[in-house]
């Protein structure tokens, strides 16, 4: 009903010619940019290099404001997005977890269909990894090590019980049918720490092999590696055809009832900021692979991300 | 360190130096300050933290811990009242050789003294850290979480008017840090359905709520209209060379002293200030020139209270436990800047490091010209009545709180704490204890729930290893120093109460 | 009122506080093998300071009344308070910070250098340092911190 109404006056101002009217006039104030995490970071860095970058690229000059909002676990961030006026001028640069975690415990004032996805940017690869010196050198060895000893393999993760790295670890575990046992750390110091003081077997965070880190990757929980030739022997669990699998995508999305078209405006400025020097220097600066998706696929990404948390965290007993 | 200073730039020193400055602007003249002190001044500044880089925001907390140890004994000599607590002992010999001599060179011997001290504290931050942190790599969960132990149980006995009231300070500052999404579990504690609560309480929002607006509530129950008077002149800050000599014994023991107990968690600078004046007196050549406008008797403790900064950063920046509330909020810029200290960052961040070390270092130095120029000024801000200090501290603490995070629920949270910090503090009761605890929390709660994760549920983690047991000897000592302090202090107690009834 | 009731005010409000903290924990779950639980530490503390409390109020019952405490200025500290409370929900609801900012200052300094006798000048100057003020978090917060305020 609504799309109707909005296409007839889209044809109305085209039939009128009074010159760009409905989606052309689109931005007509400047654009905010949520960034659900305090300043400085990978992520707020990103947001802030994307925005300058896009305001060159959208229609009617209007500027982009990136706007912190930490808190929550980043859901005070998304809260206020979906609170926000859905007319496209307030979208939220987000990382997986506030937006396909999160909502699943029942405890946030959004749910994921809250939101439309808009452009995906490029995805934090994460794998199950084994100290350098260890006896397990390979995936195979790895998989026969776990089966002989259920429950011995210790890994650690920086995020805690119920984030991303535990659910991919076990959603992996619970494919290959053997047990893991998790252990929740705060942050990646002290994650390194342990592992490398033998405390625990394994961890499950990006591997910086490449950057002469004593950790080894064993298998990649996610389609993508960093880009570097260290790890092109080692198996993604997709290369491998297990059906285990985890995004964490990191791009922008907004109020799903921000009209299709503005959508379109947006998608198309991001996209093309993703090619702008300051952005593919941030892109090499971190040894990330850009990995841009529209709004379509980012979505069956999003959808998808949801369908397997959920099933993993029922499994773990997180929620019902 | 070759390439290492090829790879410095220009404006990468300005802006470091920039920063260094500011904050031993606003150490010095808080330091100055009757009342206000470190710690305020600490937690005013750190909300700029969010605007620059790590190295920067690190260099000018640390800048003003050093500028306030001096800024201090500004007061204390012109004024013969202690800026802050531990410049106590310097107000002694100060104010009298103000008096009978001269306020500049009272104030040059608190200045040489304080920068010989601060040079010194970095010294022993710089050979000693880095070892202590290669060491700290063999340690594990059971032992983080008995070294906590350890600070907690140092501030509760050593730091406490009263040990009931201390132990509950503790206890509260705990309790304050475990509020928030547990990590073990993921779920939410004692958060009462709040959304800004689920990353825990704001550091910064506490510490203003419980140091600047408690402090200013308690400037209000007194003449808050009255101006100090004093005569500004003979404020020329130099020492003949002979004289500094004659000071650099005591400059020597002083900073000894100073950064010994800056390592112990929990002591902090007024103890040190104190060992280190009658460690001078005994050993001074003329002790009978102390309380008497001495010179080794300013300078002793002002090198103590600056080479405690050097020694309390080494604990935290080679182990990441913070044995002091001071340092508790200087870690908030570590927090922000999303650095975690201890013997990883040695490892991931050697630059990092080494830039610090290399501007502490210029902190003191920068302190020593600052001072020389710009003390007259801080002499002048003494002036400034307090009718229109209070005004001034409440507007910049809550853009303080509200430029951290954004979260008016903060400013609420620290008004709360302010008044109950009102209230509580004129009772015995210890802020610096809550706020270290409260950053001491993660690490105790978390290392001890993690060990035994690890071990399944079995407890003999806790005492298996060669180096928890060492530590839980240190805890054991510490409980039996307490132990006999409160025994002596319920005789004496006893006896006294005795007395009074024969006397009565 | 005396120390001793102040004191023993306190304890009652910190047991109240401890009572609400375990009943708080209580119902968390132990989820992972090993581990005390998410409700331990909390619950642990809350038991302490309601039984430091205890003892804490029984020596205050033993001891004397410690004197009397009370705070001079006493109506000064609790308007000030108001004062802040009342300036946090205006910049909250109404959100001119820097207008609220200079009339927050401007009144508190006058109202606490009225003593020194009402004149022009006081106001002049207490204009004045309160418009100084409120520029320099202008400049420092919009141009260097890039806070929104």
């Amino acid at each position: 009903m609504t799309f109707h109404y909005k296409t007839t006056l889209a044809a109305i101002a085209l039939a009128v010619g009074a010159g760009p009217l409905a989606a052309e006039d689109f931005p007509s104030k400047p654009i905010e940019l949520i960034v659900p995490y305090g300043a400085g970071g990978l992520t707020d860095a990103f947001a802030r290099a994307i925005a300058r970058a896009a305001e060159a690229e959208l229609p009617n000059e209007e500027k982009i404001v990136v706007v912190n909002k930490p808190g929550g676990g980043a859901t005070i961030g998304l809260t206020a997005a979906v609170n926000a006026e859905p007319d496209g001028h307030t979208v939220v640069f987000l990382t997986a977890s506030p937006l396909v975690i999160q909502p699943l415990y029942g405890k946030t004032q959004y749910t994921t269909d809250d939101f439309q996805a808009i452009s995906r940017f490029y995805d934090i690869p994460s794998s199950i990894n084994v100290r350098a010196d260890s006896e397990i050198q390979t995936y195979e060895q790895w998989l026969e090590w776990v089966k002989a000893n259920p429950g011995d393999f210790t890994y650690g993760t920086s995020g805690g019980t119920g984030s991303g790295g535990h659910i991919s670890a076990e959603e992996l575990a619970g494919e290959l049918g053997v047990e893991l046992r998790h252990i929740p750390f705060e942050g990646s110091a002290q994650l390194t720490t342990s592992i490398m003081g033998g405390q625990i077997e394994g961890t499950n965070q990006l591997p910086d092999l490449h950057r002469g880190g004593e950790i080894r990757p064993i298998v990649f929980v996610t389609p993508t590696k960093p880009a570097d030739a260290v790890y092109d022997n080692i198996p993604t669990t997709r290369d491998l055809g297990l059906d285990a699998e985890v995004i964490f995508f990191s791009g922008i999305v907004g109020d799903k009832d921000i009209p299709a078209e503005r959508v379109a405006i947006l998608d198309d400025a991001f996209r093309a900021a993703m090619e702008s020097p300051e952005v593919q220097d941030l892109f090499t600066k971190y040894q990330l692979t850009p990995d841009y998706a529209g709004p379509e696929e980012f979505g069956q990404i999003i959808d998808n991300a949801v369908a397997r948390n959920e099933a993993t965290m029922k499994r773990l007993g997180l929620i019902e | 360190m070759m390439d290492f200073f090829s790879n410095l730039d220009l404006l990468m020193l300005g802006s470091a130096a920039l920063s260094i400055m500011l904050g031993l602007f606003v150490g010095m003249l808080f330091g100055a300050l009757p009342g206000l002190g470190l710690i305020i001044g600490v937690t005013l500044l750190l909300p700029l933290s969010y605007a620059m880089s790590p190295v920067n925001s690190i260099l000018m907390l640390l800048a003003c811990y050093q500028g306030a140890e001096y800024g201090g004994s500004i007061s204390a000599i012109v004024l013969g009242i202690p800026g802050t607590a531990m410049a106590a002992p310097i107000a002694l010999d100060g104010r009298q050789m103000a008096k009978t001599e001269s306020p500049g060179k009272a104030l040059a011997y608190s200045l040489y003294g304080s920068t010989f001290g601060g040079i010194f504290g970095g010294l022993v931050l710089i050979f000693f850290a880095v070892p202590v942190a290669r060491f700290a790599l063999k340690l594990a969960d059971p032992e983080f979480f008995l070294l906590g132990v350890v600070g907690l149980l140092a501030v509760a006995t050593f730091g406490a008017k009263d040990f009931v009231k201390a132990v509950i300070s503790v206890a509260l500052g705990l309790l304050a840090g475990t509020v928030g999404l547990d990590l073990f579990t993921g779920t939410s504690r004692l958060t009462a359905g709040y959304f800004e609560l689920y990353e825990g309480l704001n550091l910064v929002a506490v510490a203003v709520g419980l140091f600047a607006f408690s402090e200013v509530f308690m400037m209000l129950s007194a003449r808050i209209n009255k101006a100090y008077s004093f005569e500004a002149h003979h404020l020329k800050i130099s020492l003949t060379l002979r004289e500094a000599l004659g000071a650099l014994k005591a400059m020597i023991s002083g900073s000894l002293i100073g950064s010994l107990m800056g390592v112990l968690p929990g002591v902090g600078s007024t103890v040190s200030c104190w060992l280190a004046y009658s460690g001078a007196k005994a050993t001074s050549r003329t002790p009978e020139k102390f309380g008497k406008g001495s010179g080794e008797g300013i300078a002793a403790p002002d090198a103590a209270n600056n080479a405690t900064v050097g020694g309390a950063l080494l604990p935290f920046l080679a182990l990441g436990i913070p044995g002091s509330a001071s340092i508790a909020i200087i870690a908030g810029a570590f927090i922000i800047a999303g650095i975690q200290p201890g013997p990883q960052m040695m490892r991931n961040n050697p630059e990092l490091i080494e830039m610090i070390f290399i501007g502490f270092m210029a902190t003191t130095v920068g302190m020593f010209f600052m001072g020389k120029a710009l003390t007259k000024l801080f002499v002048r801000a003494l002036v400034t009545p307090n009718s229109f200090l209070v005004p001034a501290i409440l507007v910049s603490s809550m853009i303080g709180i509200y430029s951290s995070k954004g979260h008016f629920f903060d400013l609420w949270v620290a008004l709360g704490l302010g008044v109950a910090a009102w209230i509580m503090r004129r009772l015995d009761y210890s802020i610096a204890a809550f706020v270290l605890a409260m950053v001491l929390t993660p690490i105790i709660e978390t290392s001890f729930r993690r060990a035994l994760v690890l071990s399944q549920g079995d407890y003999s983690i806790f005492y298996s290893r060669i180096y928890s047991q060492v530590i839980m000897a240190v805890i054991v000592g510490i409980l039996a120093v307490a132990l006999v302090k409160s025994l002596r202090r319920l005789r004496n107690s006893r006896q006294a109460a005795t007395k009074g009834q024969a006397t009565s | 009122m005396s120390i001793r009731t102040m004191n023993l005010i306190v304890y009652a409000a910190l047991a109240v506080l401890s009572i609400l903290v375990i009943r708080a924990v209580s119902d968390i779950p132990v989820t992972m093998p090993g581990d005390v639980g998410s409700g331990f530490l909390p619950g642990f503390l809350a038991w302490l300071i309601l039984g430091f409390s205890g003892l804490g109020a029984v020596r205050a019952i033993l001891a004397g009344d410690g004197g009397r405490f009370g705070a001079e200025y006493l109506g000064r500290v609790l308007i000030t308070i108001g004062v802040i409370a009342g300036f946090l929900l205006s910049w909250q609801y109404l959100g001119f910070f820097f207008l609220q900012c200079f009339l927050f200052l401007f009144g508190l300094f006058t109202y606490y250098r009225w003593p020194r006798g009402p004149s022009v000048r006081l106001l002049v100057t207490n204009a004045g340092v309160a418009a100084g003020i409120t520029l320099l978090c202008y400049v420092t917060f919009t141009y260097f911190v890039f806070v929104d305020l």
